[in-house]
């Protein structure tokens, strides 16, 4: 079995019109998972400096109601 | 105290309608010039569903707008929305962006221009499209193919014939 596998590029270093901002819930989608929790680094590729600005931007949309904090399965 | 660049996003009860987002939009517009500020411009994003339930509701109108001023003008907005009963949650952040606030305060657009909806950014579709080869290159790799076909042909037809001439031998 090959251990290579293709390098990740953060997505927001590689295309820099991405808004990366809580009002733009639709590219935050990407980064949580079903049940609302944010996705680690090392599983989306992101770089280490828009990671932190992620986690911030996400938490800002949690706090006005356009994402959630957590998705129970009621 | 100094004056710096903020952005405020308001939840509003659904009931109201747009009426009650224009009686709300005046509102700060006094608030906001009373304490000498300057509100830059104003947003309806309409109403959508909320992530979660608050205070027994699951849909909301959202409002945003951006405006010029001291801490002050934060603290006495933040404080009138607590005490508004259509208010269902709101949340104020400084823009860290640099801007000329001066020429922010110039070319404010007020309450009076409300911003259409809320616009979705989606990636754009102007890369060109993934085509099949060229006829060029096709034409080169055919030849090769065939060359090969016939070689893989030519080679087991020149075997079988080996394995006849033994055959022939051992009679």
């Amino acid at each position: 079995m090959s251990a290579y596998r293709k390098r990740k590029v953060c997505r927001f270093c590689a295309n820099t019109e991405i808004p990366l901002d809580y009002k733009h819930p639709e590219v935050l989608l990407n980064y949580i998972t079903e049940r609302g929790k944010i996705i680690p680094r090392r599983i989306s590729g992101i770089c280490a400096k828009h990671q932190r600005d992620l986690a911030c931007e996400i938490k800002k949309a949690r706090t006005i109601a356009l994402l959630p904090y957590t998705v129970t399965g009621r | 105290m100094r004056e710096k660049y903020f952005e405020s996003t308001v939840i509003l009860k659904p009931e109201g309608g747009m009426e009650s987002v224009r009686q709300f939009a005046d509102r700060i517009n006094g608030i906001v010039e009373t304490m000498s500020g300057k509100i830059v411009s104003l947003q309806s994003w309409g109403e959508k569903k909320l992530a979660y339930e608050i205070s027994k509701n699951m849909k909301g109108h959202y409002v945003y707008f951006d405006y010029v001023g001291t801490g002050a003008v934060v603290a006495e907005l933040e404080r009138n929305f607590n005490n508004w009963e259509h208010v269902l949650k709101f949340m104020s952040c400084r823009i860290d962006k640099e801007v000329n606030l001066e020429e922010l305060k110039a070319n404010a657009k007020g309450v009076a221009v409300m911003a259409d909806r809320f616009q979705e950014w989606k990636p754009r579709d102007d890369r060109p499209e993934r085509t099949a080869l060229p006829v060029a290159a096709v034409e080169a790799t055919t030849p090769a193919d065939d060359n090969r076909e016939y070689n893989t042909k030519l080679q087991a037809s020149l075997n079988k014939s080996k394995d006849v001439e033994e055959e022939n031998v051992e009679l």
